[in-house]
């Protein structure tokens, strides 16, 4: 055993201790922050301005009021006949120690058919690349197993994610009403990050809005959600506090913790619209359309946040997605069963990444290509004394 | 369309077929079956079915509410169907290699993903008329005597009008084969239904 227990666990009270004094002391802040939610809901173009102002010259992220008042509590519309479908990702990262670097994205997918008469259907595709070697990114900060950076695996899940989405939702609306679930936020954030390299930046804007194009395209049929479970944001928070300048409770440190004990099992708040530097810099991307909006929804004891393109922020589109999330959620223990069932097609075993590291391996030989020794590699697999 | 599962595990004395998705109605108990990919077309008779989740890691929980039926369930759950496989296990009873149908072992066996079809009547009938296939199946560890008995009642449906001579044959050879244990034998008999 490395971790010395003895030396640890006596710390545990005390820290515990801590972080339960923080809660009593929130109390307060959340006392504070309500009534700042109260003020903004008697005017909210006013409290939109005011925030606005408060925020300008802010880092933070944070939110303004939409068609619906702020402190709007909805409990979840009947449930309906529809088709969920879904996508998650999952990757192999490049190895800097195999002879050929290369990622894998295996994208998960999901049609789930509620008295539609659609057909149910689960699977996954997978990719390899990078097709053509690109310029790398940023250095990687000297971190070990990271590979190359610049190629932006992560992104390339994520665009991967949605594009797959907008196929699915794209041929089934006309043929039912249709939910999209994606997992996490709705764009991918990496868009603007300079330790992707440009040319995949570009790429991959490009496909994300026409993932995006085609998805506001599909009309009525389509409501579309990105699910982030046990959301740790706190766009509304800021805003509430800019709100309430001067006071000196302490905040509440998420709009989940806000939330929590402003919504029951089921009930969602108000659509906000988000607003912030980092926001502004990645929607600047894409058509005013795409501008993201959201809401908190509580099931259970987990409030999770749901963002949705301003065009699906429509009341009907608002609540075929509300009435769907409870429903999913009351199928799979609290959280959405075809986000559940995305991953799981999505996942790539511990024994398939190693099979793949073998598979390339023994392709690199069989053209001529040796793996180079690494002796750090070495002694991680060489651990006899 | 019918669906055709596919060998999953072979072996030359048995294998095992698996559905792509779960089925209510897989090969029954006792049915004659046949791989006819590879170098010849092997018999086996069904000894055993089962269905459950493709995943072990994740077991079917018991949904649905009281008034629900199975098929409420499936169709208010409609990813469950799709997680789920049916298996069958199959004993070799014998193989045809050309013109010749031999009750013994095949000589190698079947392709692994192989197409597993039902046996043609014909089939059946060639591999079962002497009913000297039941020699293989009474020594098959995973073929107990309610599938001896139901091959030889599926075996009987193949023969038509001759059916009854054809389970007398079977009754023969099953007490030349079980001499040493009667009780077995009649257990049987018992239900074959003679």
């Amino acid at each position: 055993m490395t971790l010395r227990m003895e030396q640890v666990l006596p710390q545990l009270p005390a820290m515990v201790s801590r972080y339960r004094t923080q809660l009593l002391a929130m109390e307060a802040g959340l006392d504070a922050a309500e009534s700042a939610l109260g003020r903004w809901a008697e005017d909210p173009p006013a409290g939109d301005a005011a925030i606005r102002a408060a925020m300008l010259n802010s880092s933070e992220p944070f939110a303004v009021a939409s068609e619906e008042s702020p402190e709007l509590v909805a409990v979840a519309p009947p449930f309906g006949p529809l088709t969920v479908v879904s996508a998650d990702g999952s990757s192999i990262e490049p190895n800097r120690f195999a002879a050929v670097q290369c990622f894998v994205i295996n994208t998960g997918f999901v049609v789930l058919p509620y008295g539609t008469g659609v057909d149910a259907d689960l699977g996954s595709h997978s990719e390899v690349g990078p097709e053509a070697p690109e310029a790398e990114g940023e250095d990687d900060a000297g971190a070990e197993d990271a590979g190359p950076r610049g190629w932006g695996v992560n992104l390339r899940r994520d665009v991967s994610e949605l594009e797959t989405g907008a196929r699915l939702a794209e041929e089934l609306s006309g043929r039912s009403p249709v939910v999209l679930l994606l997992d996490g936020t709705l764009f991918p954030w990496d868009l603007d990050s300079r330790q992707v390299a440009a040319t995949t930046r570009e790429e991959l804007t490009r496909r994300t809005r026409e993932a995006l194009d085609r998805l506001a395209a599909c009309g009525d049929d389509l409501s579309v959600g990105a699910y982030i479970s046990g959301s740790r944001s706190s766009d509304v928070v800021n805003s509430l506090r800019a709100l309430a300048a001067g006071d000196g409770r302490m905040w509440p440190g998420s709009d989940g913790q806000l939330f929590a004990r402003h919504l029951r099992d089921g009930e969602r708040t108000a659509v906000f619209r988000a607003a912030s530097e980092r926001v502004r810099n990645v929607e600047s991307l894409f058509a005013n359309q795409h501008e993201v909006c959201f809401f908190y929804l509580r099931i259970g004891d987990d409030v999770s946040r749901l963002e949705l393109p301003l065009w699906a922020a429509t009341p009907n589109k608002v609540a075929r997605l509300h009435a769907t999330l409870v429903d999913q959620c009351r199928r799979c223990d609290g959280y959405p069963r075809a986000l559940q069932e995305a991953h799981e097609q999505a996942v790539i075993s511990v024994g398939d990444r190693e099979l793949f590291g073998r598979m390339l391996e023994a392709e690199a030989l069989r053209q001529g290509l040796r793996t180079p020794a690494n002796s750090k590699q070495m002694s991680k697999r060489r651990r006899g004394l | 369309m019918t669906p055709t599962p596919r060998v999953v595990e072979a072996g030359l004395r048995g294998f095992a077929c698996a559905y792509e998705r779960y089925l209510e109605d897989p090969f029954r108990l006792g049915q004659f079956v046949a791989v006819r990919e590879g170098p010849c077309v092997v018999l086996g008779v069904v000894t055993d079915s089962a269905s459950g989740p493709e995943d072990p890691s994740r077991p079917l929980q018991p949904r649905g509410a009281a008034d629900q039926s199975a098929a409420d369930v499936m169709t208010a759950n409609p990813e469950i169907r799709l997680l789920l496989r049916t298996r069958v296990s199959v004993v070799s009873c014998g193989h045809i290699e050309g013109e010749a149908a031999r009750p013994t072992l095949p000589p190698m066996p079947p392709p692994l993903l192989a197409r597993v079809e039902p046996a043609s009547a014909a089939e059946t009938v060639r591999m079962a008329s002497d009913a000297t296939f039941l020699a293989l199946l009474v020594v098959a560890p995973g073929c107990d005597d309610a599938a001896i008995a139901a091959s030889v009642r599926t075996a009987a449906e193949a023969f038509g009008t001759g059916a009854h001579e054809f389970r007398v044959r079977a009754g023969k050879e099953l007490a030349r084969l079980l001499r040493a244990e009667p009780a077995r034998l009649t257990s049987i008999m018992r239900g074959i239904g003679a």
